[in-house]
Formats: structure tokens, C-alpha cells, sequence
């Protein structure tokens, strides 16, 4: 993967990034509508934009304990994909961290690497793992 | 008698502390109209009036006649002031400045317990002795509003129009239309900026768009060449109607009338109809039309056996045109949801002067064609997506006022907004006569990043490429959505609506963004049902009918549950748990229960209960979000909840799937 | 619809004087004992604070002071009036007694009764007896 700028944001307690490159926009939408047959970290359905997108629950999908969205929860819209990921909040912009990437603990498919970092560890997502078209 | 407190009793403290209090205010208003003789300020005057008055309210509620009545005796003078029945001359405010004196007099002696002082004499013939040749007969005033208006002015309101009048100012009505959740905010901002700009004479009630919000009509008096636009605005104002133009001092009564035409109350052949109402018509365009598909089944049952021909003909015959007429009452009563595209100009117009003060920029959002009329829920898709070239024209448009002056522009920008049909489209441009964009530019950042690869040519319309994605990056994504977005996001949104963007530039001059969206949105007659949390929607043209259905209208047949359906049996089955639902416990009485088909088969699900039909926006879910494959979308249904979509065909292919029934059959 | 023997009423008063205010709520409570009633009294500080409050509870009446500042009582009463699920609600419009023309410009507005300020008991409880007892109207006394 490029070593680009990072979206980093906080789920289940825990740091989190994507590639920025890969981010449409932040957004709040009304709420997230249960989708029933959906995989337990897909937390629902909800309108942005006009627009219907799944939801991945981003601390499920990293096996931590799900996320209860509450109203106007927070989520980053991804671009080339139809889903959105639900967060706690979004620390920013930073650089690719200089720590080096390691393989994520087994069980852990929605996490392309984890980076050491000072007072814990961020877990680098790989967008692409929750079942969308990525980008050419 | 007076159910008011002896002085001395609990109240003398608070008297007390509110007469100062009422006393300082007047003294400040009275120093601050000094020398404001020609035409003092009218606000200044009535706050004064009003400290007067109150402090004539106060004393008489604890029994203190005395001061009540040197109070009432000023009051008295500051109405005839208010009125224009005394001029304000330098005697006349030296006349006030006394007044006040003695009431100062009056509540000390109260401080240093007195029961009940009094002034040896009436405070009016003191005022009137320093008054003699100041009071005048009032003139009066020619009606200039418009007739509804004008029959709830209070006296001092029509004196207020009718000075203004002499005073050749402007008179504009300012329409707020507000949240209720924060109605008081920005109806204290608009007074206070109708005040700012020149006098805010009354506050009246005007026409919500919506029965949950606060409409309000401010009536403001305003100088000679007044930008109204510029201050409705600033008011955050949804209209601003001139009423009077205040260029000269206009001889009545011929012009007056004429501006009394211009407002838009005297609109021939208009009703304005409450959306709620318009929403109820349309609900019961739909719950006819349901009726009506389950009638044509019902009549052709019926018919199929009847052995009289002529009655039969008759009877498919009336049932023809009972399907036309419902069928040309749906579109018809959807196009009273026609709105003025104003409910979402105002709303730009409002973000615009927000973004404005973030940016520093300095510029005025002008539009035409406010009357042109569109479909409200187009309205308020499109507002996103609009919003967002309007941000854009004043962040990389406009620039700042320094740049401008220097470029040999006016220091204030201007972003122009049109809105005209054209066929069956709408066309919305924004025009800004900012710093314009630069297709060179566009095309060397384009190879920059990697949009345009060497080999291509360049396109023909390089302004396309401000909409691909990745062309502007996100470059501060912040919790507040909107900021750091590309103008993709415009282009995807504005092709959901079937809508399409172009751009047009000349650099140093200014960019245009032109849009073009249907005239309305095909929307989707839906029925929406609750199952515990969770509401789903169903095409209208799929449900047979709705009913509530005992435990005695179900049978076996062949080991599968189903309802009574006149003489067929219907396979039934619970919705909460044919979608994996936990399934609502104790259960007692009739049922809710939907009968759908899709052509070929029939099937009744019960569920919680029917909240309703809905014409419904619904959005397709991409194929690549797991879920249960009969659910096609989402759609937000009125009151802000989502519904999911069901795909009736997946639905009925699993319950024939899972039933003895659907072998059977 | 309401009993009005047992249905607890709602009164608003908008006065911008705290004394004030706390007048009318002693008249309104040694109405509410003698006549057997409950009220449920809601203060409003000005015009704003009584339109928040309007939709809040069903009142049965409302008693607004007609000099207050910003939004004064005849706007605040035309502003009820406006808006059609209050348009049956009465209104007393409570001002310093002053002339028959100030009553006048109240019940032009909308108001349903006039109180001038001192106002005695025996006008404060006829006038509350002729808006919130219609029914029994011969009986109580």
C-alpha cells in the first residue's frame, strides 16, 4: 500500500486509520436503521446525501465490542464503495507513520497492518475487505 | 379595593429594587435621545414609555397611588410624544427630564419609609404648564399596507407607517419563516437587525411553510436606498417584501395604492394550501388508488360468474372510468406539492451569508425567478448539492475584498442565482464575479495527479474534470460534513436526481455553474408497515388490501397457516420472523395484516401495525451491502424516519419457498 | 371535552415584572381555593418565552401583560391568534389601567378580557369565572 496521508479516527476506544485518498466525507446523518440479514459488524442503513449506505461498524469489525450509534451518529463516507464507517470521532490528517506496519493479530481481516505508537497502537483498515468495488 | 401589598409588606423590597431599575432605564433613554429633537428615535421613546409604564404597573400592584399617579401623569405625556401629538421640542424633553425627577423623589421617600408619599399636586399640570404650544392635532395617515395587514395595526403601529410615509422612508415586511426549536434566536436576530437598519415598527404573525414551524412578519421602516436583499439576508429572512419604496417623498393617495397592489396579498386565483394539508390530499389519492386495484379484483370475481350481461357491462363499465379519474387524481394532487423554489434560495441565501463571515469574504447572493415552482421534495434534495456550489463560488470564486480592489473590481463580490424552467427541467445557475478558473490550470492539475494520464488528449470540456473524483481532495476532513468535499459529491448527487452539472468560465471575470434537474422526482407509492423497530415499505401497486384479521380468519391448509381470503386461502406469514426478526411476544386479538402479490403470486404477512402510504423517494442499496435480498433500499418517510424498502418478489418467493402452500399451489 | 370539576387548567402569565408575575399567580391561587379548582400555573418572562411555552401544555388560558419589551403583549397576542390550534384559547390582556381606549386596543388585538393593573378580586374572579367556568356559570359563586 502507498505511503500517503491517513484519515485517523477512534472507535471502540481504539485508533483507527484509512488512506485519505480513499475518504469522500465525514457525515452525520439522522440515524442508522438496522439491517436485518446483515454480518453482526454491518451496524445498518442510512441516508447521506440521498443516498443509501451500508454502515460498517468499525469496533465490531475489529473485534471489539459494537458500537450503540445513537442520533446523528458520525461516520466517514468512503469513495468507490457503497459503505460508510461508523466512529466515535476523527482525531485529523496525519502522515503515514514512520513506525513500522505489522501483520494484524489472526482473526482481524478488516485490518490491513497495526502500527506501534506512542501510548498504544493504530490499526491501519483495509477498506476493501467489507465486500466493495474497489477503486481502479 | 387593591389586592396589592401595604408598603412595608413583602413586596417594598423588590419594589424597590425594580423602581430604581425602571428609573435608571429612563434616565439612559432620556439622555441618549439629547438633542434627537427633529426626529427622535422611536425605539428610545418607547423604552422610555415602557419604563414608565411599568413603573406605574408596579406601584399601583403594592398600593402605592401616589406614585402610580405622577407615573400615569408622565406616561400620559410620553404616548402624546409617541403619538405625535406633542412635538418633541427641547421644552417638551425638559418637561420629561422633570417628570422623572419627581418620580425619583417619589421612590426615595419609599427607601427611607414612607408609607405613601404623594406629590402635593397633579405631575400634569407641572408638565402642562412647561407644554403650552407644543401639542398639535395628529394627522392622519393614509392606508399604505396591504388591507389585512393594515386592520391589525395597533394605533401607535399605523402612526409609526404613517410617519414613516411623511418621512419618505421605506416600508418592507421581512417573512421569517423559523424552526420551532430555535424560532427565538432568529426571530431576535431579524428584529435586531430590522432595528439596526432602520425602525422594526411591529412584529406580526405570518404563514408557516409547515405547521411546525414559526412564521413571523416584521414590518420595518427603512432609510432611503436601503439594500432590503442585503437585510433579508441578514434577518435570515425567507422573503422580504417592499411595500413602499423609499427613494421621494411620494404625494398620496395615488401611488399609495399602487404599492398597496404591488404586495403579493392581492394575488388573484391563489390559495395557499398548508403542506399538511397537501400531504393529507395525496394520502388519500393513495389510499383510493389501493382501493381501487382491490375493488377491480373484487369486481372481476365477482362479475366472472354473473349471468347478466348488461348489468355486467355496466358495472365494467363504471369501474373504467372510476380507474381514470382516480388515476388523474394522483399526479394532480402531487403537483400541489409544487413550492416556490424561494423555500430553498432563502435557505442558500442563509448559508451564503454564513460562509461569507467564515471566509472573510465580503459579497451579496442576488436571485431572480423566485416564483418558478418545484417539486418540494426536490427542493430539499437539491439544497445539499446547491449548497455546496454556493460554498464553493465563495471560497475559490470570490475573493477577498483586498484582491478585488487591487483587480480594479468592486471591494463587494456578488454570486447571482436564476431559477427558470425550461421544458420539463428546471435550470438553477450560479454566477460569481469572482477570479474565474482557468482551463489550462484545470488540465496541468489534472496530469498532476494522475486524472488525465499522459496519452490522453485533453477533453473537450476541461471544466468536466472539476467533477471527477480526486480532483479536489479532501483536504480537512472535520466532523462538520460539507468541508474538504469534492464537487463529485455535487455531480453524484445532482445525477441521483436526474440532474447533470456544467460549468462555464472566463478567468478575471467570473464562473457560472449551471444545473439542471427534472421538474419533479418520480417517487414511489409505498405502504409502510412497523415491525418492532423497524418500518418497511412496500410498492403501493403490490398491496392487495389491509385488515385486521382474528384468529378465526386463519386456517391450516396442509400444514400451512393462512388467512381467509373471501373463497381462497391465502398463505400468511409472520414478517418479523420471515426477516429473522426476534418475534413480538403476547399477542392477544386481531392482527395487523398486509395482503400483497406480484403478479403471479399472493401471500399475506402479518405485522405490528400500517402506519400508512407514503409517495416515497426510495434509494437503491448497492448489491455489495449484505442484508436479506428482499430488502431493495431505504427511503425516508415523513418525520425523518428511514424505511427499508422490500423487493415484493424476493418476499413472496420466500414464503412460497418455506410453505406446504406454495408446493400445493 | 373537560371536566371542569376535576381537570387541573393551565395558565400562562407573561409579564416582564417578577412582582407582577408573582401578584397574578397569588390572585390565580386564592381563585383556583375558592373555587375548588387546580391550576397549573406557567410563568413566561416575555413574548418569546410564552410562544416556547404555548405548544408545551394545553393551556386553558393565558394572561399577558401589553407593555413589555421587544415583543410586546399585542404582538404576542396577535401571534396566538395566528396560529389555529390556539385561535379558541382566551386571552386577558392585563395593562395599567389607563382609559376605555387602551381595553379597546386589547380586544382589537384578540384579547378576550381586559384587566387593568391594579385589578380588584372581585373583577380578577368574575373575569376567571366567565372564561374557565362557562358550565356552571349560575352555581358558582
Amino acid at each position: 500500500m502507498t505511503a500517503g496521508d491517513l484519515l485517523a479516527f477512534r472507535a471502540g476506544g481504539e485508533r483507527f486509520a484509512v488512506p485519505l485518498e480513499r475518504v469522500r466525507e465525514a457525515a452525520r446523518p439522522r440515524r442508522i436503521t438496522p439491517l436485518p440479514g446483515a454480518p453482526a459488524w454491518w451496524s445498518g442503513v442510512a441516508l447521506v446525501r440521498g443516498e443509501a449506505l451500508g454502515i460498517v461498524d468499525v469496533a465490531a469489525a475489529a473485534g471489539l465490542p459494537p458500537s450503540t450509534p445513537g442520533l446523528l451518529p458520525l461516520v466517514v463516507v468512503l469513495h468507490g464503495c457503497n459503505h460508510a464507517l461508523l466512529v466515535d470521532s476523527i482525531d485529523g490528517v496525519e502522515p503515514f507513520p514512520t513506525g513500522q506496519v505489522v501483520p494484524p493479530p489472526p482473526g482481524r481481516g478488516a485490518l490491513s497492518g497495526v502500527v506501534a505508537e506512542e501510548g498504544g497502537f493504530l490499526s491501519l483498515l483495509d477498506v476493501d475487505h467489507f465486500g466493495a468495488k474497489g477503486e481502479p | 379595593m387593591s389586592r396589592g401589598q401595604a408598603p412595608g409588606g413583602p413586596f417594598s423590597k423588590e419594589f424597590l429594587a425594580e423602581a430604581e431599575m425602571l428609573l435608571e432605564e429612563a434616565v439612559t433613554c432620556i439622555d441618549g435621545l439629547d438633542g434627537e429633537t427633529d426626529d427622535p428615535s422611536p425605539s428610545k421613546v418607547n423604552a422610555l414609555f415602557r419604563a414608565v409604564h411599568s413603573l406605574k404597573g408596579v406601584a399601583g400592584m403594592v398600593g402605592l397611588t401616589g406614585i402610580a399617579e405622577a407615573a400615569h401623569d408622565l406616561e400620559t405625556l410620553l404616548d402624546d410624544v409617541r403619538m405625535g401629538r406633542v412635538v418633541p421640542t427641547s421644552a417638551a424633553f425638559a418637561a420629561i427630564r422633570g417628570g422623572l425627577t419627581a418620580l425619583s423623589s417619589l421612590v426615595d421617600r419609599v427607601a427611607a419609609g414612607e408609607e405613601a408619599p404623594s406629590l402635593g399636586e397633579r405631575l400634569r399640570t407641572r408638565l402642562d404648564a412647561t407644554l403650552v404650544g407644543a401639542r398639535q392635532e395628529p394627522v392622519p395617515e393614509a392606508p399604505v399596507l396591504p388591507p389585512d395587514l393594515d386592520a391589525s395595526l395597533s394605533d401607535y403601529e399605523r402612526h409609526r407607517v404613517g410617519e414613516a410615509a411623511r418621512r419618505a422612508k421605506g416600508l418592507v415586511l421581512v417573512d421569517l419563516d423559523l424552526d420551532f426549536d430555535s424560532f427565538d434566536t432568529g426571530l431576535r436576530t431579524a428584529m435586531a437587525e430590522s432595528s439596526a437598519a432602520g425602525e422594526l415598527i411591529g412584529t406580526f404573525p405570518g404563514t408557516a411553510s409547515d405547521p411546525s414551524r414559526m412564521a413571523f412578519r416584521l414590518l420595518v421602516a427603512l432609510p432611503p436606498d436601503t439594500d432590503t436583499a442585503a437585510l433579508g439576508e441578514r434577518c435570515g429572512a425567507r422573503r422580504v417584501i417592499v411595500v413602499r419604496g423609499g427613494a421621494r417623498p411620494v404625494p398620496p393617495p395615488a401611488p399609495v395604492r399602487q404599492a398597496a397592489e404591488a404586495a403579493p396579498h392581492v394575488a388573484k386565483g391563489v390559495v395557499r394550501v398548508p403542506l399538511d394539508k397537501v400531504a393529507a390530499l395525496v394520502d388519500l389519492a393513495g389510499d383510493l388508488a389501493l382501493t381501487r386495484g382491490a375493488l377491480g379484483r373484487a369486481l372481476r370475481r365477482a362479475l366472472a360468474g354473473a349471468p347478466d350481461r348488461s348489468a355486467r357491462y355496466e358495472a365494467q363499465r363504471a369501474f373504467a372510468q372510476l380507474d381514470r379519474l382516480v388515476s388523474a387524481l394522483g399526479p394532480t394532487a402531487l403537483s400541489l406539492r409544487l413550492v416556490p423554489v424561494e423555500t430553498l434560495t432563502s435557505r442558500l441565501g442563509r448559508a451564503f451569508t454564513r460562509a461569507a463571515a467564515a471566509l472573510g469574504k465580503e459579497a451579496d447572493f442576488v436571485v431572480h425567478g423566485v416564483e418558478t415552482e418545484i417539486d418540494k421534495v426536490l427542493a430539499d434534495e437539491l439544497a445539499d448539492p446547491l449548497l455546496h456550489i454556493v460554498r464553493n463560488a465563495l471560497d475559490h470564486g470570490v475573493e477577498s475584498p483586498d484582491a478585488r480592489l487591487a483587480a480594479g473590481k468592486p471591494r463587494r463580490g456578488r454570486v447571482a442565482m436564476t431559477v427558470a424552467p425550461r421544458g420539463r427541467e428546471v435550470v438553477l445557475t450560479f454566477s460569481d464575479d469572482g477570479r474565474g478558473i482557468d482551463r489550462n490550470a484545470i488540465v496541468k492539475r489534472a496530469r498532476e495527479t494522475g486524472l488525465l494520464s499522459s496519452k490522453e488528449p485533453d477533453p473537450r470540456d476541461p471544466f468536466s474534470l472539476l467533477f471527477r473524483p480526486g480532483f479536489s481532495t479532501a483536504e480537512a476532513v472535520t466532523e462538520f460534513s460539507g468541508r474538504g468535499v469534492g464537487l463529485d459529491v455535487v455531480a453524484e448527487a445532482l445525477a441521483r436526481l436526474g440532474g447533470r452539472v456544467r460549468v462555464r468560465s472566463t478567468p478575471g471575470s467570473g464562473t457560472t455553474f449551471e444545473v439542471a434537474v427534472p421538474m419533479t422526482l418520480v417517487l414511489l407509492e409505498s405502504l409502510v408497515v412497523r415491525v418492532g423497530d423497524l418500518r418497511l415499505a412496500l410498492p403501493g401497486e403490490n398491496v392487495v388490501r389491509t385488515l385486521q384479521a382474528r384468529p378465526d380468519d386463519t386456517e391450516l391448509v396442509g400444514g400451512t397457516p393462512c388467512l381467509r381470503d373471501g373463497d381462497r386461502a391465502v398463505p400468511l406469514a409472520r414478517l418479523d420472523r420471515l426477516l429473522g426478526l426476534t418475534p413480538r411476544g403476547g399477542r392477544t386479538g386481531p392482527e395487523s395484516v398486509v395482503v400483497a402479490e406480484d403478479g403471479e403470486r399472493v401471500a399475506a404477512f402479518v405485522v405490528d401495525s400500517v402506519e400508512g402510504v407514503w409517495d416515497l423517494l426510495v434509494k437503491p442499496l448497492a448489491d455489495s451491502v449484505p442484508r436479506l435480498r428482499e430488502i431493495s433500499g431505504a427511503a425516508e418517510v415523513p418525520g425523518g424516519e428511514v424505511a427499508l424498502a422490500l423487493d415484493p418478489g424476493a418476499l413472496l418467493a420466500r414464503v412460497y419457498a418455506s410453505t406446504q402452500a406454495g408446493r400445493a399451489a | 371535552m373537560t371536566n371542569p370539576a376535576r381537570t387541573r387548567r393551565h395558565v400562562l402569565v407573561v409579564d416582564d415584572s417578577g412582582p407582577a408575575r408573582m401578584l397574578i399567580r397569588q390572585a390565580l391561587d386564592s381563585w383556583a381555593r375558592s373555587n375548588g379548582e387546580r391550576l397549573e400555573v406557567v410563568e413566561a418572562e416575555n413574548g418569546f418565552e410564552a410562544l416556547r411555552e404555548l405548544p408545551r401544555a394545553p393551556f386553558d388560558l393565558v394572561l399577558t401583560d401589553v407593555n413589555m419589551p421587544t415583543l410586546s403583549g399585542l404582538e404576542l397576542i396577535r401571534m396566538i391568534r395566528a396560529r389555529p390550534e390556539q385561535r379558541g384559547l382566551p386571552v386577558v390582556a392585563i395593562s395599567t389601567e389607563r382609559d376605555a381606549e387602551d381595553a379597546a386596543r386589547a380586544r382589537a388585538a384578540g384579547a378576550d378580557g381586559y384587566l387593568g393593573k391594579p385589578f380588584d378580586a372581585e373583577t380578577f374572579d368574575r373575569l376567571l369565572d366567565e372564561l374557565l367556568l362557562p358550565s356552571r356559570a349560575p352555581e358558582a359563586s
